[in-house]
């Protein structure tokens, strides 16, 4: 049996979309609570991109999810206000671009000072805000996309344990 | 207004295992704002019908792109 440590957890992200184990983790969760019925039924394109840039950043910012289950979007931004004190000026800095990205808006400013995989995360939240607009890749689709098959390879490997038990 | 692909440019498309975008307009002798479209509306009914799986939104499986336009893979790729 093999454990979460063991499994290659990039198998399907060959672009790199996603930067650590929790940044996947955390996603999947808010797909499975706030989307279920498009998540499940494969209609990816339906899904609003505003929300998911948002959810992008919000997912690799905090370690954990800020919502439990049947929560909505205001859950999210509670929480978010209430962890306000604990959050570094550069992780601030990101949630108010993401928060902006929520409402379509690209504020264009320095971000040199940022961490390398703030860099990357704003670049790929960015690029699924516009992706309606790109004709190469619809990044809309594929961060869903791997999030999916992340979940399928998750479902397989715990019916694997129970029928070893 | 964009004109009729040739017999023997969708020969050579045919032949292709993967196609872009703009490949994509090609096979359906429109530009790059309808196959952008197009292509939206290919993958998503790959994953709807779960006939063809789709492993990045890049390049598209020839064969899906030649079903979904209801055209005969088959009689292109014999060549001219």
């Amino acid at each position: 049996m093999n454990t979460k440590e063991d499994t290659k957890m990039f198998e399907y992200d060959e672009f790199g979309l996603f930067t650590s184990q929790k940044h996947i983790d955390n996603f999947l969760y808010y797909m499975t609570t706030i989307y279920q019925e498009d998540f499940f039924n494969y209609k990816f394109f339906a899904l609003p991109e505003n929300e998911l840039s948002f959810i992008y950043i919000i997912s690799e910012i905090f370690d954990y999810p800020l919502i439990s289950d049947n929560q909505d979007f205001h859950e999210i931004f509670k929480n978010i206000d209430k962890e306000s004190n604990y959050i570094e000026d550069n992780q601030q800095e990101v949630i108010d671009l993401a928060y902006g990205f929520l409402n379509f808006s690209i504020q264009i400013s320095d971000t040199r000072k940022l961490p390398l995989t703030y860099g990357i995360l704003i670049k790929n939240a960015m690029d699924i805000l516009s992706s309606n607009n790109d004709i190469i890749q619809f990044k809309q689709y594929e961060v869903v996309n791997i999030a999916k098959k992340y979940h399928e390879q998750e479902y397989h490997l715990q019916s694997d344990y129970f029928i070893s038990l | 207004m964009k004109e009729l692909t040739s017999y023997e440019r969708l020969c050579d498309l045919a032949k292709k295992e993967e196609l872009t975008t703009k490949e994509i307009g090609e096979a359906a002798s429109v530009g790059i704002n309808k196959a952008k479209e197009l292509k939206k509306e290919i993958i998503q009914w790959m994953t709807e019908s779960e006939k063809y799986r789709v492993y990045n939104t890049i390049r598209i499986q020839t064969k899906a792109v030649f079903e979904f336009l209801s055209k005969d893979i088959d009689e292109y790729k014999g060549g001219y």
